[in-house]
């Protein structure tokens, strides 16, 4: 007999709850902070102290996310996990084939699969299904070790490139 | 404009339709440029070649992580005998320039059956272990390969740019891998499966597996979400030695359990080492396959030939009729597995 996919629902984490929370209000046009941060973006882009905000970007993702600095941030539609560090194959689009119980195909016993995390926190507020439509677009290279935060509000990486596709 | 020749290709005329039943086999290349097994692969196509009863030869790249050569040599003289190759293209290896080169050379060489796949993760190469690229992933690739059909549109800032390039009749392919144990795991290859089809894959071929039920799963789930591509069913006959890889998990993404290792094991005492008996299993699954609704099988193994193939085939049809009865038989799943339908 069929398993019920409504059971086992997992609890909800703190800290992905508070990441939702952040981004909602930093990065959708309707949140209280996105005005000023993409003001903000905006002066400081093309300028020589974009590096140094690029920096900051780096250090609060890398302590929270173990972020590469991809500068095409997609921790939003990966449930705040990051495949760039954290899929051995650095996948965008689900997992491969080679996950054995929920553990990675490279590191079994040590590492889950990041796309058997992100299902698991996505379905603690019912939208695992989000995993199915979106397509993301390849990782643009030019923008690495750019600001992701400045790159999304000049339009550019794969929200831009969504409309594309 | 040079366009494209469009040869018949015969693959794909059978699996879109929907009165025959599509065989493909899988040929390994090893590692080496001329050795005695590629020689053998080639002995191979030459009979599937004579006897037509298989549609396409795929040709794996790289299996397992090791270097092999290239998939797309052995493409070119199996095409010359007359068979269509199914030449495996995986992101594991390359970049998505060097894709889009490999892509080119297969339209050029009038190779156009691809199956696309991440690919296992490199391992064991030349001094030491090779670094994994995976720059593109499948759904990217299966992407770029779909936009090629149409033409491919170089972007305007780049090179060359603002020219469509000519179209190149690719038909691709992708793999599902349905025997998951938990939810998590079946619910994103099933999501996935999505993204690979919208994103133009043409036909789906499964994950090496020993479970009916799970057969059955994934070719309903399909159905019922308008996943409206034809599904290939693997069937793979493993030696004892690799069904022991694949039971102590070292090869990804293949499960065989305790039940039937027990049963290799048992029957490797058999003077022929059980080897009739695995190939009646795999014929039996063939049956069941078809039973099930499956637009067509793709047959591995090791250390087969081509007269096994021809032995598995001719036994599917006599098992055929009673196809359900061979599921029970055919019935080794992983232990508390999760089941969507």
């Amino acid at each position: 007999m069929a398993v019920n996919r409504n059971k086992n629902v997992p609890r909800k984490s703190g800290f992905y709850c508070f990441n939702r929370w952040l981004h909602k209000n930093a990065f959708d046009k309707k949140g209280c902070l996105y005005p000023p941060l993409k003001t903000l973006c905006r002066i400081i882009s093309g300028r020589s102290i974009e590096k140094l905000f690029a920096e900051t970007e780096y250090f609060i993702k890398f302590s929270c996310f173990d972020c590469r600095m991809c500068g095409d941030c997609i921790l939003s539609e990966t449930a705040f996990l990051c495949p760039q560090s954290q899929c051995a194959k650095y996948l965008l689009n689900g997992p491969c084939g080679g996950s054995i119980d929920g553990w990675c195909e490279v590191y079994p016993g040590v590492k889950r699969c990041v796309y058997v995390r992100a299902y698991e926190r996505l379905k603690s507020f019912n939208e695992e299904e989000s995993l199915k439509y979106n397509i993301i677009p390849p990782r643009d290279w030019y923008l690495n070790r750019k600001s992701s935060w400045i790159n999304y509000f000049m339009g550019k990486g794969h929200e831009a490139l969504k409309k594309y596709l | 404009m040079n366009s494209h020749n469009v040869r018949n290709n015969i693959f794909k005329e059978s699996l879109l339709n929907k009165d025959s039943f599509t065989v493909t086999c899988e040929l390994v290349p090893g590692r080496g440029s001329r050795s005695k097994a590629q020689d053998r692969l080639l002995e191979f196509a030459e009979k599937a070649a004579l006897k037509g009863n298989i549609q396409a030869l795929s040709i794996t790249e790289s299996a397992g992580g090791h270097p092999a050569l290239s998939p797309e040599v052995l493409g070119k003289d199996i095409l010359k005998l007359g068979v269509d190759p199914l030449v495996h293209l995986t992101c594991k290896d390359r970049n998505r320039n060097q894709l889009e080169s490999r892509l080119f050379a297969h339209g050029r060489e009038e190779m156009y059956n691809l199956l696309i796949m991440g690919g296992d993760y490199p391992r064991y190469g030349f001094k030491g272990y090779a670094k994994p690229v995976f720059d593109l992933d499948t759904v990217q690739l299966i992407r770029m390969a779909d936009e090629m059909i149409r033409g491919f549109e170089v972007a305007k800032h780049a090179p060359g740019g603002g020219t469509t390039l000519p179209p190149i009749p690719f038909f691709k392919g992708c793999v599902i891998s349905p025997f998951k144990k938990l939810e998590s795991e079946l619910m994103t290859q099933l999501f996935k499966l999505h993204k690979k089809i919208a994103a133009g894959a043409d036909f789906v071929i499964t994950q090496v597996g020993f479970d009916a039920r799970k057969f059955d799963e994934i070719i309903r789930y399909m159905r019922q979400n308008g996943l409206d591509v034809p599904i290939l069913g693997n069937v793979y006959i493993p030696s004892k030695a690799i069904a022991s890889l694949m039971h102590q998990g070292a090869v990804p993404g293949c499960v065989v359990t305790d039940k039937l290792m027990s049963l290799y094991e048992e029957e490797s005492f058999l003077p022929d080492a059980g080897k009739k008996n695995r190939l009646i299993r795999g014929a039996r699954l063939i049956a069941i396959l078809k039973g099930l609704g499956y637009d067509g099988v793709h047959i591995g193994g090791s250390q087969l030939n081509y007269e096994d193939i021809e032995f598995v085939l001719e036994k599917s049809n006599g098992f055929y009729p009673d196809w359900q009865r061979w599921t029970k038989e055919f019935s080794f799943p992983q232990k508390k597995r999760f089941l969507l339908l």
